[in-house]
């Protein structure tokens, strides 16, 4: 296809020419280009089917704002839906393909809708589709969906990447226009840190579109020169491509920088970077948006914004149509004639409603006013227009301008609402900017060229001087006040035919009014109930449109009717580009265990526990599930010795002369006079009393102990402690530091763990008397790397834990697999662990739940009643230790074949499953190898009276009912004398 | 028994990547000092007398040839030093009572990040403004990096240290690293 509606001149670049499809169809643009304007150079109007009534549409606009021309980019994986083909840059190769349409672009099945529209109007599916209840999800949802939808995603994994960022500036300008890029030439000559933005991929803004001149040159060239002096500075840094899309609180603003979009490959870079721009002050230079009037049937392919229309043929030289008329309500329409017949394109008409004098000559235009258009022609593209006075014009374009709406979007988005400005027929900023942010340019309604570059380096030079530095002594550029007066008018009524307003949504001003007649009354409820200003445009080409119209309908005038709530993103943002970098295995931090790649080396199975990945078991050849080797590693440890990786264990160095006093107020038990050499095991309760974590401390000097917290609760720990410190207990001199990820900690269990660590720890008696259950010290190990010996045992088993700096981890843990080599030793991971401390009776998480207090858990001679301790008073209530309170049971099946189940519930023999018989439940089961049958503990009301009994286990959830016996929760040697031993 | 050998969190990693170079710093001992009730003006003494360095600030550390102290918080500083054996109780000997002692050389994994592109690279993970003129040479924060607590030092002009957990070393090398390789 040849590219008919290419004229002169535009800031294309002629010499690149590049190839591209539209629905398979080979076209050819030029580097310069976006989508949209290749796509109207080689005279392609109907680009797309409408949301609804899948009216064929064109391109109706030149910017972010595009309504219609949304169309599904590339392919494959990459396929990108409903993207905005004005916004598009072309690049070789591209792939581009309309959307909403069964059957082809061009015959449409689906746009028989368009005659049922008298059926279609606002909510009629709110209203339609009341019953059969059931029919509304499993059909008419699909089906609204299927013929009322937008793009397809390729339901494939996203292949690109996406980043995130953080950048730092004085003053951050959001938007490269005229006001913007003087306001950028002011603070950076005055040496400030600037960020200037912008969403298109040239500066320059209005200047690339219209005829202007600044400073005595063009504004084209003004803007280059402008461009040059900003990229010397080294103070200044500007981002095209990227749009600043929402304001947050202090200073922050989010923007979007479209980094590889504009490739056709991105060589594995990010397509796209999320900033998050931190700002002492920031300047809006957003420009305003052109808007259209709502005439009948005014939504035909070659209806289009009329500065849009000036925008394709003075940047990228393209002719919109081969006859245009204009029909503006203000003097922006009678520039933009103006231009076009400058470059020799063929203007028919220009239709004003205004009763007055011609807004300018234009040898060979009609020049009509007092008159408006009120119908048209074409069905795929326009081609006759029909005037309020009875003529009839052949025309294939028509170039609408409504007015224009300041861009505040980014004013409001902290509740900072609009007021009306009469003059401009446009909402500008209130007074309530966010803190630090100024405003400029048309953006803030000053909408001649001069006046917005007056006012971008006015207020960048107030700045300057608020951030304490000197402004230069440079002039504003000069530029002349163009016209830009306007009538308010906004629709051409006492017509039949539908007039649209939201072309993205097709709602029409018939729409509007029905709502209002239908008591939606406020704005807020209008945009729900007709979907007006929603999807890709969020109406920014027919909000305000929209809320006239229904200020009409309501009687109020447009500042009593208000706007919408504006939100971020100012336009869209791809999920994909919030989500940034963490995706799949880099979603969070990994957390790995010094003995992690011994671990791998074993073939252990891995599981995630908070970040940590910790070894679950160590298959063997010979293992048929998991449970083979969950047993064998039980069984093994039990018979002779089983070593595993606690150094997730939460460690928290704890110093200080008051270190003991401060202890005996974390934990609920004494801990003032535990010896040095000595572990205490500790409970520790919320203030309110209930239990929230457990371990041990060791007291390896007089100021110096060694607290152990669960894995879980390690930061929370650490966090209520340091808030103990610095503000429960400030007089007390105690330190805390996590040691959590200095050592690395291994348990050694079983009756042969004495024989393999005496082959380790240098120089330490072992005996029982020389070092007895629960002793400490510091060590040496394996002639002579620091390290801490403490014994303890979580298994019931005769054991101890070793620990060396976290370097000497992988080391150890082959020393003590040799060393253990004679006995067998097994490694052991977390599921054994839980076997053995389930047999134990000792509890976890599962168990300190939250809502526990030691008194359920059959520890309440654990809170001392002969000291304060943080929960102890509370701990206390009457309630919280009265007699029918669930105690902590262990449970064995009646049966040895029975399984169990956490979560199941307990009910007496005969009793019906319900609430009010519900005596308690099981927090933790396993297959015991020891007892070769299933066991776990759980709650049970009055559990310590209740050992002996036969209940029910019964879960509804997985459908078991089986009988269990209440036994003490200490299962496995219940003396201890095994771990004493 | 064999001697235990150390093994670093990254394995003595070292990579260029396009113009940055990013390297794991594992020859430094981490030593936190506690400064005990009543006892500041000693420790100050100590600091003076011991490394012949003032006092931190939260914001820059200080530095001699073989010795850099940190802020961390009002009453702790961390001292980062070449590499030696058990170093809690031999600085705890130097100190006495004037410091509470705790070795963090495990703790921490430093990767070193230098090249003219460093900033460009860090701006991806680092909230921080690490402007020459605003983070200025021996600067320091705390902070967080891609979810992982963080500590920055500017030491050169375009380098810098990265400090962050041990046991997510790995994962913060792939967040330092994919930074690099995303702007290279």
């Amino acid at each position: 296809m040849k590219q008919a509606h290419r004229i002169n001149g535009g800031l294309v670049n002629k010499s690149k020419p590049i190839k591209f499809t539209f629905n398979n169809k080979q076209m050819t643009g030029y580097e310069g280009d976006t989508l949209a304007s290749a796509l109207l150079a080689n005279g392609q109007r109907l680009v797309g089917r409408s949301f609804k009534y899948h009216r064929p549409r064109g391109i109706f606009s030149s910017g972010s704002e595009e309504p219609n021309a949304l169309v599904q980019l590339r392919s494959g994986a990459h396929q990108e839906p409903n993207t905005r083909a004005t916004v598009v840059e072309l690049f070789d190769g591209l792939t581009s393909e309309s959307q909403n349409h069964r059957g082809s672009l061009d015959f449409d099945i689906m746009s028989v809708t368009d005659l049922l529209s008298p059926f279609l109007g606002a909510g009629f599916y709110y209203k339609t589709f009341m019953w059969p209840k059931a029919f509304w999800e499993k059909i008419y949802e699909p089906i609204i969906r299927s013929s009322a939808g937008l793009g397809s995603l390729s339901k494939l994994e996203d292949p690109d990447k996406y980043d995130k960022g953080f950048l730092h500036c004085d003053l951050l300008i959001a938007g490269a226009g005229p006001s913007g890029l003087t306001a950028a030439l002011a603070a950076g000559r005055a040496g400030a840190r600037v960020i200037i933005a912008d969403e298109d991929f040239l500066l320059g803004g209005r200047l690339l579109e219209e005829e202007h001149t600044v400073s005595g040159i063009s504004g084209q060239d003004w803007v280059q020169k402008s461009k040059d002096e900003l990229d010397a500075m080294p103070n200044v840094r500007i981002l095209t491509r990227t749009t600043v899309y929402g304001s947050y609180d202090h200073g922050i603003y989010g923007a979007l920088e479209r980094k590889t979009d504009h490739l056709a490959d991105s060589g594995n870079k990010p397509r796209q970077v999320l900033w998050r721009i931190y700002s002492k002050r920031a300047m809006i230079c957003g420009g305003a948006t052109e808007r259209s009037i709502a005439f009948p049937n005014n939504d035909r392919p070659g209806i289009m914004l009329a500065g849009s229309v000036r925008a394709y043929a003075t940047r990228y030289g393209v002719a919109a149509g081969t006859n245009i008329a204009i029909f503006t309500n203000n003097d922006s329409g009678w520039q933009t004639a103006v231009e076009l017949v400058s470059k020799g394109i063929n203007v028919t008409a220009v239709i004003d409603p205004r009763d007055t004098a011609p807004r300018a000559h234009i040898p060979g235009v009609a020049m009509i006013m007092g008159a408006s258009v009120c119908d048209t022609q074409g069905r795929k593209g326009l081609n006759r227009i029909t005037l309020t006075n009875g003529q009839v014009l052949n025309v294939d374009c028509l170039a609408v301008s409504g007015g224009w709406s300041p861009n505040v979007h980014l004013t409001c988005h902290q509740r900072g609402r609009p007021i009306w400005n009469d003059e401009i027929a446009g909402f500008v900023p209130g007074g309530n900017l966010p803190v630090g942010q100024s405003i400029a340019g048309a953006s803030n309604g000053e909408m001649t060229l001069g006046a917005a570059i007056k006012s971008g380096h006015k207020t960048a030079n107030a700045i300057v001087k608020e951030l304490g530095l000197s402004p230069s002594r440079s002039q504003a550029p000069k530029a002349e006040d163009e016209g830009f007066a306007i009538m308010q008018y906004w629709h051409v009524a006492g017509y039949k035919q539908r007039a649209w307003i939201d072309l993205q949504n097709d709602v029409t001003s018939k729409d509007v009014k029905q709502s209002q007649a239908e008591g939606f009354k406020s704005v807020e409820h209008l945009k729900r109930y007709t979907t007006l200003g929603m999807a890709t445009d969020q109406g920014k080409t027919s909000n305000i449109l929209g809320l006239a119209v229904m200020a009409e309908a309501t009687g109020k005038t447009i500042p009593e009717t208000g706007t919408t709530i504006f939100r971020p993103p100012y336009s869209p943002v791809a999920i994909g580009a919030f989500g940034g970098r963490e995706r799949g295995q880099h979603f969070h931090p990994t957390r790995l265990t010094p003995s992690h790649n011994w671990a791998d080396e074993q073939g252990a199975e891995f599981v995630e526990v908070g970040n940590w990945m910790r070894a679950q078991w160590f298959p063997k050849s010979g293992d048929k599930t998991w449970r083979d080797s969950v047993d064998r590693e039980v069984k093994k440890t039990r018979k002779s010795v089983g070593v595993c990786d606690v150094s997730t264990l939460g460690k928290i160095d704890i110093k200080g002369k008051d270190a003991a006093e401060f202890l005996n107020k974390i934990y609920s038990n004494p801990f003032a006079k535990v010896p040095v050499g000595r572990v205490r095991y500790g409970l520790m309760l919320r203030e309110d009393g209930i239990c929230y974590d457990d371990g041990t401390t060791a007291r390896l000097a007089e100021h110096h102990f060694v607290m152990t917290t669960t894995t879980a609760n390690a930061v929370l720990v650490y966090r209520n402690m340091e808030f103990a410190r610095q503000c429960l207990f400030p007089d007390l001199d105690v330190h805390l530091i996590s040691t959590t990820d200095q050592w690395a900690q291994f348990a050694i269990a079983g009756p042969n763990s004495r024989a393999v660590l005496s082959k380790i720890i240098d120089k330490v008696d072992m005996s029982n008397d020389g070092f007895p259950f629960m002793a400490c010290s510091d060590v040496t190990v394996c002639g002579g790397t620091p390290g801490r010996l403490f014994r303890i045992s979580f298994s019931g088993e005769l054991a101890y834990e070793v620990a060396v700096p976290a370097r000497y981890g992988d080391a150890l843990i082959r020393e003590i697999m040799a060393a253990g080599e004679e006995f067998d030793i097994t490694p052991y991971g977390t599921e054994a662990l839980g076997v053995m401390r389930i047999e134990k009776g000792h509890v976890t998480g599962a168990e300190l739940n939250g809502q526990m207090t030691a008194f359920n858990v059959n520890m309440n001679n654990m809170v001392s009643v002969k000291k304060d301790s943080i929960g102890s008073v509370l701990s206390r209530r009457e309630v919280m230790v009265a007699d029918n309170q669930v105690r902590l049971v262990g449970v064995k099946t009646v049966e040895k074949t029975d399984s169990l189940s956490s979560g199941a519930h307990f009910l007496a023999k005969n009793d019906k499953p319900t609430t009010a018989n519900d005596q308690g439940w099981i927090t933790s089961v396993c297959y015991s190898p020891h007892f070769e049958q299933h066991i776990g503990l759980g709650f049970l009301e009055r559990g310590h009276e209740r050992h002996g009994e036969i209940i029910r286990a019964w879960d509804g959830v997985r459908g078991t009912d089986v009988l269990v016996e209440i036994v003490s929760s200490h299962m496995y040697d219940p003396e201890g004398g095994l771990q004493r031993g | 028994m064999a001697k235990l050998s150390a093994t670093d969190s990254l394995g003595g990693y070292d990579k260029e990547i396009g113009n940055i170079r990013l390297r794991e710093v594992a020859n430094q001992s981490l030593i936190a000092m506690a400064i005990p009730q009543g006892k500041e003006s000693k420790f100050k003494n100590n600091i003076k007398n011991i490394f012949n360095l003032k006092m931190p600030s939260p914001t820059k550390s200080v530095k001699n040839k073989d010795t850099r102290l940190l802020f961390t918080q009002p009453d702790q500083i961390f001292v980062l030093m070449k590499r030696v054996e058990d170093p809690e109780n031999s600085m705890a000997v130097t100190f006495g009572e004037s410091a509470y002692i705790t070795d963090q050389t495990d703790a921490w994994v430093i990767l070193e990040i230098s090249g003219e592109s460093s900033r460009e690279a860090l701006e991806r993970i680092c909230q921080v403004d690490l402007d020459k003129n605003v983070f200025q040479l021996d600067g320091m924060a705390r902070t967080n990096m891609e979810h992982m607590s963080a500590i920055i030092i500017r030491k050169a002009d375009n380098t810098f240290y990265l400090m962050s957990a041990s046991s997510s070393a790995k994962s913060f090398l792939h967040a330092v690293e994919l930074s690099a390789q995303h702007i290279s």
